[in-house]
């Protein structure tokens, strides 16, 4: 009695190591590389999967075959590789049933022809998924550097604004006694620790018991700004010394008013020479002419 | 990068090609041109072959893989080609004796080409040069006979790492 496909099972280790040598002749082959013993494997794998599915009659083991070899090889298999495994392998199983039933031959052809169907397109899924996590990957790299970048100009701009800061904050000795601070451009919570900062080192350093500050270069002088500048006063008078406010322009002292903000405890003054002419008479000095000749 | 170290000459023809093929890039063709020392590449005179392909690498490091391809091929597309030379098979096997017309070294290499069947073969490349300008004239001498083809670099290393060898299968 003729049992169908035992033409499989005769010729299985000859196909096997056939395959295993085809596979490894190929130069520069995914396969050649592996070696030997993986040539060997892979040929194992794919001729017992057909004999399984010849025998069940289904085409599933052909396809694990086939996705178990596109995992194996992720990432290095190309589509030459593939395309010589199963070339290679048709020619030898064809090769192999020549004296098989049409029907049988048929068989071999359709599981051949799904296996290809399923190695397409495990391949072409595993080349999306590579591509995509080198797009990620990208990606993540491009928002890093975007990221240094914006951190590194944050860092300078940071830098700059503190030598601004500096340099616009200077505290200048006019007299024994009697410093003056001309404030230029924004006030903020920051420039005023700074003002703080650097007025109590100047008092300590040069005994000042006077500070005129002259807002007249302030653009914007609200409560904020006001409260700022009463804290830096408070500071100042536990050293002994007396905070001025000059340069009040009109415009900032209705500001003030209509902000409700208390200044009774700062002495305010319009303009930089009153400031001055005030710490002369605190000081019990003045400004005279000299005499002629 | 592959030198020679017999030291030898290459064609100013085929150099001056591959330069004609980076059309739009004339800007930098003269930068990598005065860097090298000369203003113009003459095609009727041999160069030093080393001197040749740092020109071919330079280009190569300032226009990246993808766009040394494209002017490979490019190059390829456009090139005089004997009569006879109008299949995917004749150019590939043609590209040994292309090669030799261009360069003249004793250490320059040389290029195989076996086909596995109608439609796939193994090309292995000894010779100097960029990796992706080989891929982009085996692109070119498919495309050229209208059989678009998929270039693979085929495992075992690579010469611009450092390999003996850079092969490649192909298929159209």
């Amino acid at each position: 009695m003729h049992t169908p496909f035992e033409w499989i099972e005769r010729e299985r280790a000859g196909l096997t190591a056939a395959l295993a040598e085809g596979l490894g002749r190929r130069a520069g082959s995914v396969f050649r590389s592996a070696g030997r013993a993986a040539c060997e494997a892979v040929a194992d794998g794919v001729i017992a999967a057909l004999a399984a599915d010849l025998a069940s009659g289904k085409d599933t083991a052909g396809r694990e075959a086939m996705s178990a070899l596109v995992r194996r090889f992720s990432g290095s298999l190309g589509y030459a590789d593939l395309r010589h495994l199963t070339t290679t392998l048709r020619a030898l199983v064809l090769a192999a049933a020549t004296e098989a039933a049409p029907a049988e031959r048929q068989r071999v052809e359709d599981w051949l022809f799904q296996l290809v169907l399923v190695g397409a397109m495990r391949f072409v899924a595993q080349r999306e998924q590579t591509f995509q996590e080198q797009a990620a990957q990208l990606e993540v790299r491009q928002l890093e550097s975007q990221l240094e970048e914006l951190r590194a100009a944050f860092e300078e701009k940071t830098r700059l604004l503190d030598v601004i800061r500096q340099a616009s904050t200077p505290v200048a000795p006019v007299y024994e006694g009697i410093v003056v601070v001309p404030l230029v451009g924004l006030f903020d919570a920051q420039r005023a620790q700074l003002l703080t900062e650097r007025l109590l080192h100047a008092i300590g350093e040069s005994r000042a018991s006077v500070v005129i500050v002259d807002i007249s270069g302030v653009p914007l002088f609200d409560s904020e700004a006001a409260q700022l500048v009463i804290r830096t006063s408070q500071a100042v008078r536990l050293l002994g010394a007396q905070l001025l406010l000059v340069g009040l322009s009109p415009g900032v002292a209705q500001t003030i008013v209509g902000l409700g903000v208390e200044l009774s405890s700062l002495k305010t003054l319009s303009s930089l020479q009153d400031g001055i002419a005030h710490a002369l008479a605190l000081r019990k000095l003045r400004i005279a002419p000299m005499a002629s000749r | 990068m592959r030198a020679s170290k017999s030291g030898g000459e290459y064609n100013g023809a085929a150099l001056y090609s591959f330069l004609l093929g980076l059309g739009h890039s004339q800007a930098l063709v003269q930068k990598v041109l005065r860097d090298a020392g000369v203003d113009r590449i003459d095609p009727t005179r041999w160069y030093d072959i080393n001197w040749a392909m740092d020109i071919y690498f330079a280009i190569y490091e300032k226009i990246g893989r993808g766009a040394m391809i494209a002017v490979g091929k490019k190059m390829i597309e456009a090139a005089p080609f004997p009569p006879g030379l109008d299949d995917v098979k004749s150019l590939l096997m043609g590209l040994d004796a292309a090669y030799r017309m261009n360069a003249r070294a004793a250490d320059m290499g040389c290029i195989t080409c076996e086909f596995d069947d109608d439609n796939s073969a193994t090309l292995v490349w000894t010779s100097l040069g960029p990796c992706p300008l080989n891929i982009g004239i085996i692109e070119g001498c498919c495309s050229r006979v209208g059989a678009p083809a998929l270039v693979e670099h085929g495992a075992g290393g690579c010469m611009d790492e450092g390999a003996l060898s850079c092969t490649y299968l192909v298929s159209f």
